[in-house]
């Protein structure tokens, strides 16, 4: 969907191109000179702008700037086409009057395509400011992204849970020094129902509930960058119409026909190992492929070392602002925490840091860690309720109780720890009740 | 005997309004064919309305055209 200003004195033509273009689903606003242009143009955005060259109070040309909407001149004078070409400024087509319905849709599904130029960045623009550290693995890190980032090539990041993927993402997308929108999705936490929806849109009345038009992420990042985090957990039918999408560079609503073209980039993420997923028939190979063109790792925290000093430091300036609690942390038990193989890696150590800053607050320096601090649940030599012969299921459900109870019922600190999603924690929880019942 | 710069400015100022003219009537019949898909006999007749009144505005354009030409 674009956001259009159409620009003409004849509000025949006005109106009826609009309820054309609506019809498309494109947003459509209408004025007949260059003060109302100007002040619509002031006071809201606009992705294109359909514009006359002769208005009752100027030309329309007066209308069109470098860091305006692109512009589609309309003209009654075919042999305008040369003074066109010289006027500075985003003409990305002109048309000669009168006009046909798919002479406009051309213009419109060109101007879509006509992806935003990508310059490189320095690292400091484009690191999100909570993206810390100085060992070799980052900088490696660091230096992929710089290379990769202003391209429009998908990238597939990998690493374990807790590495900060999402900030690897994020920076990529900064990296394309764009203005366009960065979208996150976790796959892992749609349901399974929805995805098509969720990914694609849907068409007024494709299926019981649908009762308005959607548009789906694909659509809303229009230029800009999808990030489909836990790509693992996306269904199989799901990964064959994300194949398609990748293929084929357009998308299909749910119950709809219209092939629009899809020119947001693709970042993809996962904690899983993927390869292993597709020889056990849970991932496809073709997407799996098409997906690695660009692979990124990031590295696990016990990785890195020397960061975990800088970000603890980080960590306990951002808790001292937020919740007032002590900005220095004792050089003994940084060691401490330096010493520690952080399994849970910078989501683990962040969560010991916040609880360590509470613990602590009133004084001025951080002395003393939680209690088990380098014991959380997931990696517990507390085996207690489990034994030999229990089935997967038993064991998982005994996990997750003993977790939830570690985390006082918290189900996100719970979901994190675990390493699965929040939606599957719900799902389990479910699932036990049910049981019970 | 080549028209003055006066009477190419009339000419090219009636090919324009001519052109707009024809500009509404494609997209009103754009408009009425969308109608009658969707069989919306009301909108239908709408467009076609417009669709007429702009081609006697041709018509009248072109007489005055010819009239125009026809001076000398």
């Amino acid at each position: 969907m674009a956001r259009i200003l159409l620009v003409d004195d004849d509000t025949d033509f006005t109106s009826a191109t609009q309820t054309l273009l609506r019809a498309e689903h494109h947003d459509v606003s209408t004025v007949g000179s260059v003060a109302e242009a100007s002040g619509a143009l002031r006071r809201e955005s606009f992705d294109m702008l359909f514009v006359d060259l002769s208005l009752p109070d100027g030309s329309g040309l007066e209308l069109i700037k470098d860091d305006g909407p692109k512009a589609v001149i309309i003209t009654g004078h075919p042999s305008i086409e040369s003074a066109i070409r010289a006027v500075r400024g985003r003409v990305v087509d002109y048309l000669v009057k009168p006009l046909d319905k798919n002479q406009l849709i051309r213009s419109i599904e060109s101007a879509a395509v006509d992806k935003p130029t990508r310059r490189v960045r320095s690292i400091d623009a484009i690191r999100p400011a909570n993206m810390i550290g100085e060992s070799p693995a980052m900088k490696s890190l660091i230096k992929s992204i710089t290379e990769y980032g202003p391209t429009d090539v998908t990238v597939l990041i990998t690493g374990e849970s807790g590495t900060g993927k999402d900030l690897v993402a994020q920076a990529l997308h900064n990296a394309c020094n764009t203005d366009a929108k960065f979208v996150p999705v976790n796959c892992g936490a749609i349901p399974r129902e929805l995805v098509a929806s969720e990914l694609f849109g849907h068409e007024k009345g494709s299926f019981t509930g649908a009762g308005a038009k959607r548009v789906g992420i694909f659509e809303r990042a229009r230029n800009g960058t999808v990030f489909l985090d836990e790509i693992g957990e996306l269904p199989l039918d799901q990964q064959v119409a994300l194949l398609r999408v990748l293929e084929t560079g357009s998308i299909v609503r749910v119950g709809g026909e219209k092939e629009i073209p899809m020119t947001a980039r693709i970042i993809a993420a996962t904690n899983k190992d993927l390869e292993k997923e597709v020889t056990e028939g849970k991932f496809r190979e073709d997407l799996f492929f098409r997906l690695m063109v660009l692979p990124i790792h990031v590295p696990p925290l016990r990785e890195r070392e020397g960061d975990i000093s800088l970000l603890v430091n980080y960590f306990l300036e951002v808790y001292a602002k937020e919740h007032g609690t002590p900005a220095k942390f004792s050089p003994r038990l940084l060691a401490k925490l330096e010493s520690y193989h952080w399994p849970g890696n910078i989501r683990e150590l962040k969560h010991t840091v916040l609880r360590a800053a509470i613990l602590n607050r009133g004084k001025d320096t951080v002395d003393t860690l939680p209690d088990n601090f380098d014991r959380p649940p997931r990696w517990a030599d507390d085996v207690q309720g489990l034994r030999a012969g229990m089935s997967i299921k038993d064991v998982e459900k005994t996990l997750i109780e003993k977790t939830l109870d570690h985390f006082d019922g918290n189900k996100k600190l719970t979901a994190e720890a675990l390493g699965i999603s929040l939606k599957t924690l719900y799902n389990r929880l479910v699932e036990y009740e049910e049981d019970r019942v | 005997m080549p028209l003055d710069e006066s009477e190419k400015g009339r000419l090219k100022e009636a090919l324009h309004k001519m052109n707009n003219a024809l500009n509404s009537i494609s997209m009103q019949a754009e408009l009425a064919k969308m109608y009658l898909e969707q069989n919306n006999s009301e909108m239908i007749g709408d467009a076609l309305g417009i669709i007429m009144s702009q081609c006697r505005q041709c018509s009248a354009i072109t007489q005055n055209t010819h009239a125009l030409l026809e001076k000398d």
